[in-house]
């Protein structure tokens, strides 16, 4: 095969399945889940090949079309985009597995269509990450943002009024995005992403280029769910289907910040976004913010998902935090943090998927004695929770890690404490539900005698549901939770060879 | 530590077999008997390991084990030292008797999730090998913390609401130590030093700036001082006693704890060095810090009913003795600092051994319930007099060597008060411990002798065995594991300027300590032959019981009342801090979460604009 083909093949079979499994599904509904996993499993193994020849050979560039760029679209894969791309494949794809059983309840005879959006939305996602081309990625960040609100939407009557907002949000961002991008190619006359950065290197002192980047940083901050700007995303994720926010919550937000980073390595001068603009230190300040206030946010949750969406907004203004440090070391850690976050959450929102399944309910308080109970499914969430508390050898440890480096590095002292302290305070409401799960007897029989005390947890009142009868979920939902929680830990102790093979020469 | 006797799977081997011990216990949880047989079979094994890098330790070219690239450019590495293997050695030593004892305690009261209990067991005894041969500043954090983290679920073991407030407490404290060390190790890292443990310490040739040294010293001082229990970061230790008492005995006497002073010898010894403490000074910081909390918690020791809790207050103390001992800069005192966590470790452990072994066959947990217990259990209580005579330092046991050490390595060093300290504090154990000793064998008017009732042999052997050890080790320190030879290679390797006159003056403390040893045998020997002889008529001699008694009562009156004033003032202040802290993990409360609830759309409308608004100002504000 050739090599030169494979930026488009990353979201090729999404797209065409995207189209094939709705019209598979009139004819057989049990062929959704099947095809969208081998469009999916394709796309990952595209992904795959497309990080090894990049290694191997560098960044390369396939014309859309045969149109030569400028002209022409182009879509790059460089290392970053390699990397982001096969890490949102890949947990997209353990995702889909593990979450059959929730589409299947919660789509019931929509499976085609849901499937379809399913693929749609990856394909939006790959899509941004391999284009090289500035009106392009609108046109997949459109894409994936309208299958988002569609997938949203099917989460029932809470679902539909959390869908409006992020689509009223998420279209104002995409509109902010096209209008800056508007006012770029206005002083550039090219949508072609190296192409800008060549016009712009010889002269980026015009208002409109100005004006383009800053409309361009709201749009993204708005996708990237940056605190003030992150409104819409607690609700989308707490009240979309599981099977929904299972998959969103971990590779959506991340494509966001990827395409801001975008913005800083290959369009944008050098330096731009730092001095002439001041994105770089809106990042800062916001993602510093961000990780407080999400933290604060997700410690007063008392239901899972509500708290992991907070956490999630925490651990994105983190990656905001490291793109607006913006030294190499920080854009390792921000990229890093990408992937641990991304594979961390993942395990935490499919373990709640596994719990609800089994359990009809997701508040805090209806953990009690689910570490006896669902030993494989708290296992997978414990790791997920040690790794994003930031304990080695997890992964999650080493974003912070280097992170907290580069805030040094930079004398960015702040930097160090805040990303230090947010540990201590995901420990808060991470450690809470642990001890719930497994050193707090479930509904009614304490040892020693300490019948009737106060619930230590708001929301374990008497009402919480009775878990006296469940058991583990079955197998397809609890291997692929697992997986991800192993993952965090391999991903650990292998850190050092992705951050020095794939992501310093990336950046 | 620049060179090693070469790579080598050993030390490698020390932190992997607790770690497949704790697979192999999880996965043979429906087998009781195999379960608790992997411990023992792990701990022996690991011993030998350990007993076999030693002579290479004591020579100063220790075995090294390089596991993985953690960082780019830092690797995980384990060093077999002087320093490392005396604590390696102390803990599987220790976990071998814990885990023989285990068996006794946790079958004799019944206690549920034996199978947790023991896997978590032996995951600390794998992190605490990890922080012992740890031979870098990155190896030492990421075990420290894993230390942390496997050691939570012993503290929250029984589940009651008090064991579940006192995990909370103990993961603020500990994981917040966690992060200031990372943080400093971050910061070390980012100033580009190669932090690999150097004897003599690897900063004193970095050229730091006084703020960055004193910096990097605030905060790797409090990361390790929070494990090592110096006031006033101590308060999580007492309230971990809730955790059962092999727990208690191994890991709050010995691993944790001994993690928290063995990193504050890193700090000092490796770390810094002494010739930049104290260039800095900042040796008067720890100093003051360990010498009060030294004598503080002794005289809080004596208010304290529950005997855990007044052990456990014992082992702040003892704990601060160490600290001190280190802050002395000192080649006789850093000998005496290693053989104390070694002597205080077998010392300690067997007080709580006996006081687990008094709980699970009589429920008593106060000392006043414990009138004539002795004559129910009198090789427990036995063991528990030989180790409260070495806890106050009475020759011939293993604390009596390392308090002369320290005491005279603190005189040497021109810092006399410190040995003023060491003898006041002797004093003071002696007052919280005998009187607990001649409850116990009291007979008066109005206690009846109870009837022999000894607990269960797999609880009294590993605390006669402890005791003995503590006896043995006083009467000749080098026997089997050769502690003073390593304590002194590694004290030598740290100075190495003080050469031949330190050698002499140790001789000579060596000699004078063997003199005294000599001496207290006899003595104790003697009244050891009197007691026996007068058992009868000494028991129900109410002057020596009333007389104990109102010595005690005097030191309370005397010493306790002042100290405490102050310190209830102090802990209160802390504890309130403390109490938000965990009020706020407590749970979220309905009010709080709505606050963060839904703003209406028109709200995050606004921040839209707001947003870009700020944006667009400052970028038109720069540019003019």
């Amino acid at each position: 095969m050739d090599m030169g083909q494979l930026p488009i093949l990353i979201p090729l079979p999404l797209f065409v399945m995207a189209l094939v499994v709705p019209l598979a599904a009139l004819a057989r509904p049990g062929a959704a889940f099947p095809l969208a996993l081998a469009a999916a499993a394709a796309s990952a193994t595209a992904s795959a090949l497309a990080l090894a020849a990049v290694l191997d050979g560098g960044p390369m560039s396939y014309a859309l079309g045969g149109w030569a760029p400028p002209l022409g679209i182009e879509y790059v894969v460089d290392h970053v985009a390699a990397y982001v791309s096969v890490v949102v494949t890949s947990v997209s794809l353990l995702v889909i597995v593990g979450t059959r059983r929730w589409a299947v309840r919660e789509a019931g005879d929509r499976l085609g269509p849901f499937y379809g959006l399913v693929l749609l939305l990856l394909a939006g996602l790959l899509g941004m990450v391999v284009t090289g081309d500035l009106f392009n990625l609108f046109v997949f960040l459109e894409i994936s943002s309208l299958a988002a609100y569609a997938l949203v939407f099917m989460g029932g009557r809470a679902g539909m009024v959390a869908g409006f907002r992020y689509l009223v949000l998420g279209t104002i961002g995409g509109a902010l995005y096209l209008l800056g991008v508007g006012f770029v190619y206005f002083a550039t006359g090219t949508l072609n992403m190296a192409d800008v950065a060549r016009i712009l290197e010889v002269d980026s002192s015009g208002r409109a280029v100005q004006a383009g980047a800053v409309l361009i940083f709201t749009g993204l901050g708005i996708k990237m769910a940056l605190v003030p700007l992150h409104l819409w995303l607690p609700d989308a994720y707490t009240h979309a289907p599981s099977s929904v926010s299972t998959l969103i919550a971990p590779v959506m937000t991340k494509v966001g910040a990827y395409a801001m980073l975008r913005m800083f390595l290959s369009v944008f001068p050098d330096g731009y976004l730092r001095d002439a603009v001041p994105v770089a230190d809106a990042l800062l300040v916001l993602g510093l913010a961000g990780i407080v206030l999400g933290s604060v946010a997700a410690m007063a949750q008392t239901d899972l998902r509500r708290m992991l969406a907070y956490s999630s907004i925490a651990n994105l203004a983190m990656i905001a935090v490291g793109l607006g440090i913006g030294t190499p070391l920080a854009l390792v850690a921000a990229l890093l943090h990408v992937m641990n976050h991304a594979v961390m959450k993942a395990a935490l929102f499919s373990a709640v998927a596994s719990v609800r399944l089994a359990t009809g309910s997701s508040s805090v308080g209806g953990l009690a004695g689910l570490g006896r109970r669902m030993p494989l499914t708290m296992a997978a969430f414990t790791l997920g929770a040690v790794s994003m508390v930031g304990i080695p050898p997890a992964a999650g440890f080493f974003s912070k890690w280097y992170m907290a480096q580069a805030g040094l590095q930079d004398g960015q002292w702040l930097v160090a404490v805040v990303v230090l302290g947010s540990s201590l305070m995901t420990a808060v409401y991470l450690f809470r539900v642990l001890e719930r799960a497994y050193f707090d007897p479930p509904n009614g029989h304490p040892p020693d005698g300490h019948l009737g005390r106060a619930p230590l947890v708001a929301g374990a009142a008497p009402d919480a549901p009775d878990v006296g009868a469940a058991g583990e979920s079955p197998a397809d939902v609890v291997l692929p939770a697992l997986a991800l929680g192993a993952a965090t830990i391999v991903l650990g102790v292998l850190n050092v060879a992705i951050v020095t093979n794939v992501l310093e020469p990336g950046v | 530590m620049t060179h090693f006797a070469g790579l080598s799977p050993l030390p490698g081997l020390a932190v992997a077999i607790p770690l497949v011990v704790a697979l192999l216990v999880a996965a043979s949880g429906r087998w009781p008997n195999v379960r608790d047989a992997w411990p023992i079979a792990g701990a022996a094994l690991l011993l030998g390991v350990v007993a076999a890098m030693l002579a290479d330790a004591a020579d100063g070219v220790p075995q090294a084990t390089i596991l993985i690239e953690v960082s780019p450019g830092i690797s995980a590495v384990l060093v077999a030292d002087a320093a490392g293997i005396m604590f390696a050695l102390l803990a599987s030593m220790l976990w071998l008797a814990s885990s023989v004892y285990t068996i006794g305690y946790m079958r004799g009261l019944g206690e549920a999730n034996q199978t947790r209990f023991s896997t978590a067991f032996s995951l600390s005894i794998a992190a605490t090998m990890g922080v012992a041969l740890a031979g870098n500043l990155l190896t030492f954090v990421l075990f420290y913390e894993l230390l942390t983290l496997v050691t939570y679920p012993l503290v929250v073991h029984r589940q009651t609401d008090e064991s579940i407030r006192a995990g909370r407490k103990y993961l603020a404290y500990t994981l917040s130590a966690g992060l200031v060390l990372i943080g400093a190790t971050a910061w070390v890292q980012v100033l580009g030093i190669d932090a690999t443990f150097t004897a003599g310490g690897f900063l004193g040739d970095a050229g730091l700036g006084n703020a960055t040294r004193w910096g990097l010293f605030a905060l790797l001082a409090t990361g390790v001082s929070v494990k090592a229990a110096v006031m006033p970061l101590h308060s999580w230790l007492p309230s971990a006693m809730v955790a059962p008492t092999p727990v208690s005995a191994l890991l709050h006497a010995v691993a944790v704890v001994k993690a928290g002073v063995f990193g504050m010898v890193r700090v000092v010894a490796f770390v810094f060095g002494p010739a930049l403490l104290a260039d800095m000074g900042a040796w008067v910081v720890l100093a003051v810090a360990s010498g009060t909390t030294m004598i503080v918690a002794s005289v809080l020791a004596l208010r304290h009913d529950n005997l855990k809790r007044r052990l456990a207050y014992s082992t702040i103390s003892h704990l601060s003795y160490i600290v001190l001992g280190a802050a002395v800069l000192g080649p006789i005192a850093l000998t005496g600092v290693l053989l104390h966590i070694v002597g205080h470790g077998l010392t300690k452990i067997t007080l709580f051994f006996c006081a687990g072994a008094i709980h699970v066959r009589t429920h008593k947990e106060n000392v006043s319930e414990m009138d004539g217990i002795g004559w129910a259990m009198p090789l427990t209580m036995g063991a528990f007099a030989l180790a409260s005579l070495s806890l106050a330092g009475i020759p011939p046991f293993v604390l009596f060597v390392s308090k002369g050490y320290l005491a005279w390595g603190a005189a040497d060093s021109g810092v006399e008060v410190f040995t003023v300290l060491y003898l006041l504090s002797g004093v003071l154990s002696a007052a919280y411990l005998f009187p607990v000793v001649v409850r116990a064998f009291r007979v008066g008017r109005n206690v009846v002798r109870p009837r022999y009732a000894e607990a269960d042999l797999r609880m009294v052997v590993p605390l006669v065995l402890t005791a003995a050890g503590a006896l043995a080790w006083g009467i000749e320190p080098d026997l089997g594991f050769r502690f003073r030879e390593l304590a002194e290679s590694a004290a030598h390797a740290v100075f190495p300027e003080a050469g031949a006159i330190v050698e002499d003056e140790t001789a000579s403390l060596v000699h004078r300590l063997e003199l005294l040893t000599a001496a207290g045998i006899g003595i104790l020997t003697a009244a050891g032959i009197g007691i026996w002889l007068l058992r009868d008529r000494l028991g129900e001699h109410a002057g020596l019981t009333l007389g104990t008694d109102w010595a005690y009562r005097q030191v309370r009156l005397f010493v306790q009342a002042p100290v405490e004033a102050v310190f209830t003032a102090a802990e209160r202040a802390t504890s309130a801090v403390t109490a938000r802290v965990v009020a706020l993990a407590s749970g979220p409360s309905e009010e709080w979460a709505s606050v963060v609830g839904r703003p209406p759309l028109g709200v995050a409308l606004a921040a839209v604009l707001l947003t870009f608004g700020v944006v667009v100002v400052i970028a038109a504000a720069r540019s003019g």
